[in-house]
């Protein structure tokens, strides 16, 4: 397929997962402020760092409004220029369908852009002014069935492999990130007894992730930190852990590269075998001693690497040069 | 349930529902109802049916359509300097525009004799250029013509076809007769509104439709991908084709992406391209490809940077090299535009009886060359009462309807004139048929032009339909969408309604005296065998 199509269909599961992952988080969190008495600079400000928009929201709307739940809402839901807002990750999406409209199937055509007029014209915001949980989920449900119509309507070959490539690799992300709220939102030295602001806390995480009610059918043991943080790291069979997601991922980069002939060897599988190796056999004790926060970290500069790594080998220009080693039968006359 | 079906012998009556109290304008065609206030006989088969609907019936399927049309993002994008695009819904009129059989067949012939003689013309014109010898078309005119392009010279595109898609826009006059108001042979749009409209209508309006059935419009772009791959010689494997776009910016971005759908092709941007041993290659996961047809929707301008416009990001360098050597197909071929030029459309009419010995099916508008003293000076003269169009615009722009321009406007545009007389033609302003269309509450008379599609490849077809443009504006001639325009859905009804319609009728050969340099006739006959 066409290489600037491929990088198209790599980014626009992204931008819808991002844009779903961002819905449960701001609607949980929301949420979970109610119950959990947090002191206000900590209460909406780790939002901002975990999305990595703390810089830009501060240099933007002050440090005022850093601590004001709507402001940050606001901000995460509707601004425009903000790299990770539910609109522009949408939006994102929306442009993206649009360009590539003659890959993405129409049923998924249809679930985006009934979901881009929702957004835009109306419906949304004001069910948003009205009822802002009953938005978010709405947002998550869109995006499910989005995404549902990707797996059942499209052909599943080399752009459905690059959309669900995208896809995971956004999920292992958004599943780090949203892990080290948690590290955010305590401060790093306050590793003290597990209380119950925190057992509130573990439990807004595992729902930010959708990952409550999967998390009680695997696990007997008492809730904790270590035990949240293992399942969403190492569960293979929950779809959001950071594991399964890197699996899957390699999985897809796989069968890309047997498609496109290029065998095992693509430094990007070799980049993403190494990923999902180190996570399999990760010390967690040792992590949680260190601090899971450098984990999390690493875990998302990984993931950057490995999408830089996608783009060199299958969605950068090649040179005319590449056409007569990489292409039989070029030298003949044309 | 089908209603009983009218019978012939009925006369038809005034309109009582929908269309009642509908006037015609004086001194203008209507579609619909005669100047006596009845339904046409001719036909009264949908003009009845529509005039039976409620209006608030009308209504609700009116919102369905736009609702439909808006989901399925069938819109195009309004651009203006650094803003974000505004999507629009191309604003759609339910009523539909009938054509009648006996019409279209004539119509059919005429525009396949037309293309036929545009396409010997190019070939002419860079070729051995015996119009220019034989004075049949000004030698100044050609060579002033933007579209002109000396570069192209001695280049046969493979098939000898250089106009793979025409668009050629027609207008009826006040006494119902079609007239050629514009050649449109460089990169035609519309065709993406005609198949989406008529999506529409089936879902608004099955009832009606059954009755009618019109003639189907959905195999447009298989024709075209198949009249594209049979320009291929000698192809073992299916040839690739791709759809050049500017990009997703492109206000005419939905057609291209839609066209890509149908045909089942890829759509490509000129940075996906590359040309290397003269050869285009396409930048794929699995590493280059080559590429055999390119339906660019591009202009020429914008090519090949190498030998066009320097500053284009959009086209692919070399290509106009592949393209020379025979190893790539463009669609439409390069240097189009002087086969469009308005000011070398007064001469169609010569060209044909020069290329085709025959006498010009179509009739077109009388037409005043500026570049011409005389001519010249008779419509500035008359300013207020000619149609001034430039001879390389489109889209309605720059474009001047003297009975409706101010004092100021006229003086404007006498010194663009002069300034430039080569840059314009002047036509008298025809009175454009007009169709009811639908204004809120009740229906309007409305003028239309039209808008048929011919494909060229080993043999001509013309889609049996088209885009019918509607002036929404009350007392506006002009229907370009930029201007307030929308579009109809447009019935070419079949010869037997109720028997599927068989295509057969033999059109003109490709009877040309040829050019070929190669001197292989045979390699260049586009057969019209349709």
């Amino acid at each position: 397929m066409i290489s600037r199509v491929a990088e198209d269909c790599f980014w626009l599961l992204r931008n819808i997962e991002r844009a779903n992952s961002t819905a449960r988080l701001l609607r949980v969190h929301s949420g979970m402020v109610l119950d959990a008495a947090l002191p206000p600079s900590r209460t909406w400000r780790p939002l901002l760092i975990v999305l990595g928009e703390e810089p830009s929201f501060l240099e933007r709307m002050g440090a005022s409004k850093a601590v004001d739940g709507d402001a940050v809402l606001e901000y995460l839901t509707w601004d425009t220029r903000t790299g990770v807002s539910i609109s522009r990750s949408l939006r994102a999406a929306r442009e993206g369908a649009r360009t590539i409209r003659e890959t993405v199937s129409l049923e998924m055509w249809d679930t985006l852009n009934a979901l881009w007029i929702w957004l835009t014209r109306g419906a949304g915001r004001r069910m948003y002014n009205r009822e802002r949980a009953a938005f978010y989920e709405e947002v998550t449900h869109r995006c499910h069935q989005f995404l549902g119509a990707c797996q059942s309507t499209m052909l599943h070959e080399e752009p459905f492999d690059f959309m669900r490539l995208g896809l995971n690799l956004e999920r292992a992300n958004q599943t780090a990130r949203i892990l080290d709220l948690q590290y955010h939102a305590l401060g790093p030295d306050s590793r003290g007894p597990e209380s119950a602001v925190r057992a509130a806390e573990w439990i807004a995480i595992l729902r930010a992730c959708a990952a409550y009610e999967p998390f009680f059918k695997k696990r007997s043991a008492p809730l904790s930190g270590p035990a949240v943080a293992e399942f969403l790291l190492l569960e293979p069979a929950f779809p959001g852990s950071v594991l399964h997601s890197l699996q899957r991922a390699r999985n897809f980069l796989r069968r890309i590269g047997g498609t496109a002939g290029r065998g095992p060897s693509s430094p990007s599988l070799a980049l993403v075998s190494q990923f999902v190796d180190d996570v399999e056999t990760l010390n967690l004790q040792e992590a949680f001693d260190e601090g899971i926060h450098q984990t999390l970290t690493s875990i998302v500069d990984r993931a950057a690497d490995l999408a830089a790594a996608i783009r060199e080998d299958y969605f950068a220009p090649q040179l005319p040069d590449a056409v007569a080693t990489s292409t039989p039968g070029v030298t003949q006359d044309a | 349930m089908v209603p009983p079906m009218q019978l012939e012998s009925d006369p038809p009556s005034a309109p009582s529902g929908l269309l009642r109290g509908y006037a015609p304008i004086k001194g203008t065609f209507d579609e619909a109802i005669s100047p006596d206030g009845r339904v046409r006989p001719e036909v009264r088969q949908v003009i009845e049916q529509l005039d039976k609907l409620p209006r608030t019936e009308f209504q609700r399927r009116r919102r369905l359509a736009e609702e439909a049309l808006l989901r399925h993002g069938v819109t195009f994008s309004v651009y203006s300097g650094e803003s974000e695009g505004v999507e629009r819904v191309f604003p759609f009129d339910l009523a539909p525009r009938i054509i009648t059989a006996p019409e279209w067949e004539r119509l059919e012939r005429g525009l396949k004799q037309r293309i036929l003689a545009l396409n010997l013309l190019l070939d002419d014109l860079y070729g051995d250029q015996r119009v220019l010898k034989e004075g049949i078309v000004p030698r100044e005119l050609v060579e002033a013509s933007t579209g002109f392009t000396p570069a192209v010279h001695g280049i046969r595109p493979r098939g000898g076809v250089r106009i793979q898609i025409a668009g050629i826009d027609l207008i009826r006059d006040a006494d119902g007769r079609f007239l050629v108001l514009e050649d449109n042979v460089r990169t035609p749009s519309g065709v993406s509104y005609v198949l989406e409209n008529r999506a529409v209508m089936k879902r608004v309006f099955p009832r009606i439709f059954e009755e009618a059935r019109p003639r189907g419009v959905d195999d447009y772009p298989l024709r075209l991908k198949d009249a594209l791959a049979g320009l291929v010689p000698q192809a073992e494997s299916p040839p690739r084709i791709v759809i050049l776009t500017p990009g997703p910016h492109n206000s005419a971005y939905f057609e291209h992406s839609f066209l890509a759908r149908r045909m089942g092709c890829e759509l490509v941007q000129g940075q996906d391209l590359f040309v290397w041993n003269d050869r285009v290659w396409v930048r794929t996961t699995q590493g280059p490809r080559p590429v055999d047809v390119i339906y660019r929707r591009i202009d020429d301008a914008f090519l090949d940077p190498e030998f066009f416009r320097e500053d284009s990001v959009l086209g692919v360098p070399g290509l106009m090299k592949a393209y020379a050597s025979g190893n790539v197909t463009l669609a439409n071929g390069v240097g189009n535009g002087v086969a469009d030029d308005k000011a070398i459309y007064p001469y169609i009419p010569d060209v044909i009886r020069f290329f085709l010995t025959e006498e010009p099916l179509l009739e077109q508008v009388h037409t005043f060359i500026c570049a011409r003293p005389e001519e010249r000076d008779h419509v500035l003269a008359n300013l207020s009462s000619f149609v001034v169009k430039a001879v390389d615009g489109a889209g309605g722009y720059g474009m001047l309807i003297g009975p409706q321009a101010s004092r100021k406007e006229l003086a404007t545009f006498a010194d663009r004139i002069r300034a430039a007389p080569r840059s314009y033609i002047a036509q008298a302003r025809i009175e454009l048929s007009t169709c009811p269309t639908w204004r809120g509450t009740r229906m309007e008379p409305r003028r239309v032009d039209f808008r048929p599609y011919i494909v060229t490849g080993k043999s001509m077809w013309v889609l049996p339909g088209g885009l019918t443009r509607v002036a929404l504006r009350k007392g506006s001639y002009v229907v370009n969408s930029s201007q307030g325009g929308g579009s109809k859905d447009t019935w070419v009804l079949a010869p037997d309604s109720g028997v599927p319609n068989m295509e057969g009728a033999n059109g003109s050969g490709f009877t040309g005296n040829g050019t070929a340099e190669n001197g292989a006739p045979a390699s260049r006959n586009a057969k019209v065998d349709e």
